[in-house]
């Protein structure tokens, strides 16, 4: 059994690739062969949005920057923090499932579908993270 | 053991099909009205969604008419107001969504080889909600009462200060009693997706229909409860003074719209999924080949039903938020095309490698791609901000989503009945007629919407019933209303069509297009048990790769080819690999679905009524039905006739078993209730940081320790309710029926818990929405302690008949994942109602 650990702001988030079926039932859940990967990944990404969305109002109707400071404020240099190590987490998520998906198509392994999509999600969520990161550079926060 | 049920010797066709027949055949007249099979709810749910499409067309017919010329009298502003208003509900809520479900509740038990869905009754009571809720709905109109405060019933307009008739009150009691309808299916559909699929049939050999509407019946589980949950708020505020949205006493309108578009938004992809799978399928079939990245297209299906999600906001642009929350939902907005342009190169490289067939439903499939990527286009032009702002609230708007939900959810949808007529009637249609009625309909469509976009652009609003002549505004208008009769003209004749080819329409051959999909398997009409024996598939295209298929099936040769004991079954698989896990019993014709949906129909009748202390009897007598019903379960003989030794080898029944469909029905009922209490903690936070005059007193009315308390009795009684299932499946019943008369007098003891917490806080609902939110969370928190209360004495009665214990060890882990739910919640509730405010007080 190969593990792959990714720590990221306290927050573990393991991708286990699993031969043995006897394997612990969290390893199990873990694995790139779990549905699970087909949600996880742009369940984040909208959980981030909604984080962010709602952080950027609390933080607006609290304290709002001055308008002159335009994009370099605390609000955004906090919110493209989170939105970065968001991105990275998701990337890597994507690679680690691509890899498994590398290794099943090369045994021929049935689960190699289920892998390839979740990789495919991984993807997908961590360019819309990505992406979503631009306006936090260009954008004064509360105006 | 696999193998061990697939394979069963040759038997006389005719014989199997009288003992199948004798087991599943419908009976005739009155006794109809008790039918729970798929194949005639599912035919119901798309008659019945027809009705409705032929009303809510009439009525924008009676609009276009008033707006053909200037000044127009033909009707007043508040018929209008009623008709645009009716017009976007029935569509969306009474059409759209029911006929998708009944199609796909007709097809999938058949796609995927089962021989009917997970829950048939379920199934037959969300019709009756539907038809029902539907009827007093549409009655409205002929009361001169209908809602008029548009088909998103923003408040203010839509609160009782602004709107002080009965109009709203149909909306928002009509609309949720149909949701009740639409999660019920929606849960059934996914299950049934899950745990029936034919022996092989894994994730990657799923028809691509059966993924798209496994991801939509996803979506509507987790998107309707915000808008349930509003609805309930909004109608509390409005019968009973409580303030949710009210600016002056706490509330605010604003969340109403979040909650509305939490929803509303994912309802546009919960209607374009389907239409997105019937594509998917047909286009390969009418190609001659197998669909062209068919992993990329599942992949496109979850990014679309995620992306849809966090597109919410951008239905409130023009509401006043800061432009940087404006950037993150416009580039959401413009995210999604990508998955959904994936779509369409896909359908087109495989029309582009293929044999194409010209065909009426691939005229109507070349109709869509042409009006909904012109939708789509539009649409990416509303994601830029400034734009929006524009075009706000104008006819371009309305342009925009008539192309995408006409293009993309009507004309898939006709293509996918003419595909599938006949498989219903065992007939073809007219294809002289179905060429005659695509071309009026997609000339008179675009003639009306695409002059539209240019009515908008020169700032024509909408939802204004007449206009002055000197706009210039005069000719598109009238151009539009005259193609729109042109389009009406098409859609009825394609209407007759349909009608005349039962009587008139050549019968059809044995699978008639030479589709590559089990639902052709079982007969042209299908019988009413789908399939004589459960083939095993090792492919994508059954039909391409064994065409001998429906001669197998038709003489028992594969799984479970008998029905002499009595009992209605399918194979119970496993969700990822469709490897048999158990044999799913299904229950027969009933009449407590019909029962339970007219108690519930009179209820939402008092209700409209204000007749408040009679509405809550009749709810209370239906709660009793709906228990009664549910005492039929499991072990129970009227559930499992028969002897259930004689089945194949290793499988048992699954009410035997501790992983049945009833599991993952509770799994996602407790999914959809986690979304509606997720969106009441929304609320709550929403309230706290943004309402102008929101005002928390300085102490807690609820207290510190009262919710902790209650969470403790819960998880008390959750903990004895687990200990229960992990004891079933360590061999041991000892003790369990104390076990569950322990657990109810936990779940009792927090009910009364819960009913003195409401007594002693002095919330005052009416004064604040502070209070309003925290009774209606404590409410909340009562109704399902005291439903896991009745539950779990249900259990202890049922262990006492003989229907749980060793022998049926499958309901208590049902029971388990409601206390679990609840337990959860008081804790949640705990934490934001009684900890969070301490803190924040102390914080500021």
């Amino acid at each position: 059994m190969v593990v792959y650990v990714l720590v990221s702001d306290g927050l573990a988030v393991g991708i286990v690739t699993m031969d043995s079926p006897s394997a612990k039932p969290v390893a199990r859940r873990f694995s790139v062969g779990h549905p699970l990967h087909l949600v996880l990944g742009l369940s984040i990404w909208f959980a981030w949005l909604c984080l962010a969305y709602g952080a950027l109002s609390v933080a607006c109707a609290f304290k709002a920057p001055s308008p002159e400071l335009a994009s370099f404020t605390q609000i955004n240099a906090g919110l493209l923090l989170v939105t970065a190590l968001v991105t990275v987490t998701l990337g890597v998520a994507a690679w680690l499932a691509r890899c498994e998906a590398a290794r099943l198509q090369a045994a021929n392994s049935p689960g190699q579908f289920l892998a390839n999509v979740a990789a495919a999600l991984y993807a997908s969520a961590t360019l819309s993270s990505a992406v979503l990161a631009v306006p936090l550079v260009l954008l004064p926060p509360c105006v | 053991m696999t193998e061990a049920i697939q394979s069963s010797p040759p038997q006389d066709a005719k014989t199997l099909h009288d003992e199948f027949e004798a087991v599943w055949g419908n009976p005739r007249g009155w006794r109809a009205l008790s039918v729970v099979n798929h194949g005639n709810i599912a035919k119901r749910f798309m008659v019945t969604a027809a009705v409705f499409f032929v009303v809510a067309g009439l009525l924008s017919m009676l609009m276009r008419a008033q707006l053909a010329l200037p000044n127009h009298r033909f009707m007043g502003a508040e018929a209008y107001n009623q008709a645009f208003t009716m017009h976007g509900s029935i569509m969306m809520f009474l059409f759209a969504v029911p006929v998708l479900q009944g199609l796909g509740a007709y097809l999938l038990p058949k796609m995927i080889g089962a021989r009917d869905l997970v829950f048939p009754r379920l199934a037959a009571f969300a019709y009756w909600c539907y038809l029902f809720g539907g009827i007093i709905f549409t009655s409205s109109l002929l009361m001169g009462v209908a809602p008029n405060a548009g088909w998103f019933m923003y408040t203010p307009l839509s609160s009782n200060v602004y709107s002080p008739g009965i109009n709203s009150d149909f909306w928002l009691l009509g609309i949720t009693f149909v949701e009740i309808s639409t999660m019920a299916g929606a849960i059934e559909l996914a299950v049934s997706i899950l745990r029936t699929r034919a022996t092989g049939m894994s994730l990657q050999r799923m028809p691509i229909f059966a993924w798209a509407m496994l991801v939509t019946s996803m979506m509507i589980i987790v998107g309707f409860p915000p808008l349930i949950l509003g609805s309930i708020l909004l109608e509390l505020e409005r019968s009973a003074g409580w303030a949710f949205f009210d600016t002056t006493r706490g509330g605010d309108p604003v969340l109403w719209q979040h909650l509305f578009w939490l929803f509303g938004h994912p309802e546009v992809y919960i209607i374009f999924l389907p239409a997105a799978g019937v594509i998917s399928t047909l286009v390969p079939v009418f190609a001659r080949r197998p669909l062209v990245a068919y992993q990329w297209v599942v992949v496109a299906f979850i990014s679309i039903g995620f992306g849809s999600f966090g597109l919410w906001v951008h239905h409130m642009f023009a509401v006043g938020i800061p432009a940087l929350a404006q950037a993150f939902f416009a580039v959401a907005s413009m995210l999604v095309s990508i998955p959904t342009g994936i779509m369409i190169f896909a359908w087109i490289a495989t029309l582009w490698s293929g044999r194409p067939v010209w065909s009426v439903p691939m005229l109507w499939l070349a109709g869509f791609l042409f009006v909904f990527v012109a939708g789509g286009l539009t649409g990416v032009m509303l994601a830029f901000v400034p734009f929006n702002w524009q075009v706000h609230d104008t006819h371009f708007v309305v342009a925009h989503f008539h192309y995408v939900l006409v293009g993309g959810m009507l004309f898939p949808l006709l293509a996918g009945v003419y595909y599938w007529l006949p498989h219903f009637s065992g007939r073809m249609p007219s294809a002289r007629a179905g060429t005659l009625g695509f071309w009026l309909t997609f000339i008179g469509f675009n003639g009306t919407f695409l002059i539209m976009h240019w009515t908008g652009l020169m700032g024509m609003p909408r939802r204004v019933y007449t206009y002055d002549t000197d706009l210039g505004w005069d000719f598109p208008n009238l151009v539009s209303s005259i193609f729109s009769f042109l389009m009406a003209f098409g859609l009825v004749t394609v209407l007759v069509d349909w009608t005349l080819h039962w009587r008139f329409g050549r019968p059809a051959p044995v699978n008639p297009w030479d589709a590559d999909t089990l639902e052709w398997a079982t007969g042209t009409p299908p019988r009413s048990y789908n399939f004589a024996s459960l083939p095993p598939l090792d492919t994508r295209h059954p039909l391409w790769d064994r065409a001998d298929l429906p001669q197998t099936i038709e003489r028992g040769e594969h799984a479970l080819p008998d029905a002499s004991h009595g009992r209605r079954e399918t194979l119970g698989s496993d969700p990822l690999t469709g490897m048999p896990r158990e044999v799913i019993h299904l229950p027969g014709n009933s009449w407590w679905p019909l029962v339970a949906g007219l108690l519930l129909a009179v209820v939402c009748i008092l209700l409209l009524l204000k007749a408040y202390a009679a509405a809550a009897a009749v709810a209370a007598l239906a709660a009793v039905v709906l228990l009664r019903w549910s005492w039929e379960n499991g072990a129970h003989p009227k559930a499992a006739s028969g002897d259930a030794d004689d089945l194949p080898q290793g499988l048992k029944l699954h009410s035997r078993t501790f992983d049945g469909p009833g599991l993952w029905g509770a799994g996602l009922t407790m999914l959809a209730d986690a979304a509606l209490y997720g969106s009441l903690l929304f609320g709550w936070l929403y309230l706290w940081t943004v309402a102008p005059k929101w005002s928390p007193p300085a102490q807690s009315p609820i207290g510190l320790w009262p919710l902790l308390g209650v969470t403790a009795l819960l998880a008390a009684g959750w903990w004895l309710l687990h200990g229960c299932v992990k004891r079933l499946k360590r061999g041991l019943d000892s003790h369990l029926q104390w076990r569950l008369i322990m657990t109810t007098a936990l779940g009792a003891g927090a009910s009364a818990a819960l009913i003195a917490l409401l007594y002693v806080a002095g919330l005052q609902p009416r004064a604040s929405a502070h209070d309003a939110v925290l009774v209606f969370t404590l409410a909340f928190l009562l109704f399902h302690t005291a439903l896991g209360t009745v539950l779990a004495a249900l259990q202890a009665c049922r262990v006492g008949y003989g229907y749980v214990g060793m022998r049926a060890p499958y309901e208590p882990g049902v029971v388990a994942q409601i206390w679990q739910f609840t337990t959860a919640a008081a804790a949640l509730a705990w934490l934001f109602m009684s900890l969070f405010p301490m803190a924040w007080r102390s914080g500021s």
